[in-house]
């Protein structure tokens, strides 16, 4: 068309310019003058009108071409802008480092842009235990090698990761990697697409775990601090009052058991708000059945601390524990019997109440005699310990001078003074502790302690009693002289059948509940145990209770002078 | 007050019969009547006319609490204190039998050399 146009405008000028011309020859051919203006206005005419045309044209043209880029220019920076706001952009260099990375991956991985740069792809790897490096751990890693491998062979990778943030914390992304050649096939870099999924996979993982909890046999209640208003409760809670999901709404916890003690409540649940406890725990009978609660506070998903408890139906423990005691009970007793008689024998010919035994017949019959005495602590060792687990033992408390305790416990234990030559040494800040306590088990305690220290302590060697007022209570320490204890045995001292290696490598005889069992006797009168040792120098065991009073405190003197003036150091054998 | 003199013990457990016997007999000189049942003793106690009942506490066909409630059913041994000696220690089962008014519960096992002393405590204990 356009050809067409120029054409036309060509010949209407040439017409024009040679017009008088052909005009004059035009008329000497015989073609009358209107017949020529006429021809020659048509020309002219359609010159001008496909300049108008061409003009309009042009502009049309103009315009859809603006139209045009504007669109495709808008599409791009529409597309970029989707990209930057909602995938999380990185480039690297063939070598994995990164070249470029946008705001929202320094926001998801929690990095600086200058932080990040320079650094290689394998910063954002879960680093594997012992690895020696971030490199090297990611290295390790299969699932980057096989993404290594596939950028390098020019193919796009695509799947689903586990990437870490600058803190550690994990984070799950939906990748895309992709490789950028040039025309010769040489990796430029490798352009990484992004999207975080970490909450989709999380709230995946919650509403699984809302279905697990509301499948759970335990029951599960969720109620307010405050108003105690329930905002939860799982199948197994619903079927037992018979109430619905939707029912719930409008509930107190309190409606739960018509003997329900708000204050009692309040003060059960006190210890969660001191941070003194985690986790309050209690067992009640509820609905003709042994059940125990665990009450803890939890934040709910606004961030509010609701009351979480869950309430387990023990029957069937309390039923497997009751044969359990009894169990043990009867074997306690059925071992006493024998044991009665064969003391009883030993006894009886150690005493010379049947003749005089001669020597070498003599210290058989006392070792006999020492072993039975030990088959009967370990008896009794047992029976103890399982009525403390049972929860079964109860103490008679009364106030007792505990300074008298010790001294009499001390001096049962001097009977065996001629066996291994140990002095026992007996200090004291007060005249008298009172202490509100059971005094069969507070002995129980200082003889376990005196029987211990006897079996770690050297030949002639010294063992060391001392009772010290600390503030509002009182300390019972018993110190040896032995080879220490190492302190990766010390945290297990007080756990059940557990006996630990001294700092001479050797292991002493005993049942290992000894401690154990004074651990839990001083728990339940309110005290505590600890010690202190150190590998050659010794080992001290203590206990505090809560002093009643301290008399004559005013006056505080020692009760006895050292044990080297002591005129009644006494001399223990280990006894158990 | 009266002496302690004559002993009626019960216990299923010969040998533990045996070694009473020499503890309350060669070292305490106690006159000692043994059976080795409820019902035999039962039968041989009124002749023996004890002064105090020494009972094991579990034994096969009638326990030492129901032998002690048989004899108070006796009338010419109904008053006669009981000492109760067993291996069951638990305490409110001691408990149980002090309420139902014994005399001591003894741990058994018990020391021979001073049961006797510990007896003749406890008898004199309750004649004050």
């Amino acid at each position: 068309m356009m050809v067409t146009g120029m054409a036309l405008f060509a010949a209407a000028g040439l017409a024009y310019l040679l017009y008088p011309g052909i005009a004059d020859v035009a008329l000497r051919s015989g073609v009358s003058e209107a017949n020529l203006a006429m021809f020659a206005s048509l020309i002219l005419c359609s010159a001008c009108t496909w300049i108008v045309a061409h003009n309009v044209y042009r502009r049309h043209m103009l315009v859809r071409t603006q139209a045009i880029s504007a669109r495709m220019a808008d599409e791009i920076g529409f597309r970029d802008m989707a990209i930057e706001r909602h995938c999380i952009v990185a480039v690297t260099d063939p070598d994995g480092r990164f070249i470029k990375v946008n705001d929202k991956f320094r926001a998801a991985f929690g990095y600086d842009g200058a932080d990040v740069i320079g650094k290689g792809a394998s910063i954002l790897y879960p680093q594997e235990a012992g690895a020696d490096g971030d490199q090297k751990a990611a290295e390790n890693a299969g699932q980057y090698d096989s993404i290594c491998r596939t950028v390098h062979d020019n193919q796009p990778w695509t799947g689903e990761q586990i990437l870490r943030r600058s803190d550690g914390a994990p984070i799950v992304v939906a990748s895309t990697i992709i490789p950028h050649m040039d025309d010769a096939g040489r990796h430029l870099c490798t352009i990484c697409l992004l999207t975080d999924i970490t909450e989709q996979k999380l709230s995946g993982v919650r509403r699984q775990l809302g279905n697990v909890l509301d499948d759970l046999q335990d029951e599960v209640f969720i109620f307010e601090v405050e108003s105690l208003a329930v905002t939860y409760m799982n199948k197994s809670a619903l079927a037992r009052f018979g109430w619905t999901a939707d029912g719930v709404q409008g509930k107190s916890i309190a409606d739960t058991d018509p003997g329900f003690d708000v204050a009692l409540f309040r003060r059960h649940t006190a210890p969660l708000f001191n941070g003194s406890r985690d986790f309050v725990e209690i067992q009640t009978r509820q609905g003709g059945t042994d059940v125990e609660i665990v009450t803890r506070l939890h934040r709910d998903a606004s961030g509010r601390r609701v009351f979480l408890s869950v309430l387990r139906d023990i029957t069937n423990r309390k039923r497997i524990e009751k044969v359990k005691m009894e169990t043990v009970a009867r074997v306690s007793h059925e071992l006493r019997t024998p044991l009665t008689s064969i003391k009883g024998a030993l006894g009886l010919l150690q005493s010379g109440a049947t003749g005089t035994l001669p020597d070498s017949m003599s210290r058989l019959v006392d070792i006999a005699n020492r072993n039975s005495d030990y088959l009967l602590m370990m008896v009794n060792d047992i029976l103890d310990l399982e009525r403390m687990n049972a929860g079964r033992m109860t103490l008679q408390k009364q106030p007792e001078n505990l300074l008298d305790i010790v001294e009499e416990t001390r001096k049962l234990n001097s009977t065996f003074k001629e066996d291994a030559g140990l002095t026992i040494r007996l200090n004291a800040d007060a005249a008298r502790y009172t202490v509100s306590c059971e005094r069969g088990r507070i002995s129980q305690i200082v003889m376990n302690l005196l029987s211990n220290a006897a079996k770690f302590s050297p030949e002639n060697g010294v063992i060391e009693i001392a009772l010290t007022t600390h503030g509002d209570a009182v300390r019972v320490s018993v110190r040896d002289h032995g080879p220490g204890i190492p302190i990766k045995e010390q945290a297990k001292l007080f756990t059940d059948f557990t006996q630990v290696a001294s700092g001479d490598g050797k292991r002493r005889t005993g049942t290992g509940l000894g401690l154990a069992i004074c651990k839990k006797l001083v728990a339940m009168h309110g005290g505590q145990i600890g010690l202190d040792s150190a590998e050659g120098q010794g080992t001290t065991v203590y206990f505090d209770l809560p002093l009643l009073q301290c008399a004559e405190r005013e006056d505080i003197v020692p009760l006895r002078e050292p044990a080297d003036a002591a005129p009644d150091a006494d001399k223990v054998t280990c006894v158990g | 007050m009266t002496e302690l003199k004559r002993i009626l013990h019960v216990d299923d457990d010969t040998d533990i019969r045996d070694i009473a016997m020499l503890s309350l007999q060669n070292v305490g000189s106690f006159e000692v009547l043994q059976c080795a049942s409820g019902q035999e003793a039962l039968d041989k106690a009124a002749d023996f006319d004890p002064q105090l009942f020494l009972f094991d506490v579990m034994m096969p066909g009638m326990s030492g609490d129901e032998l002690w409630a048989a004899f108070r059913k006796v009338p010419a041994l109904s008053e006669v204190p009981v000492i109760f000696m067993t291996a069951k220690v638990e305490r409110h089962y001691v408990a149980e039998l002090m309420d139902n008014g014994a005399l001591a519960v003894l741990e058994k096992p018990f020391d021979p050399i001073t049961l006797a002393e510990e007896i003749s405590r406890i008898w004199n204990d309750r004649a004050r």
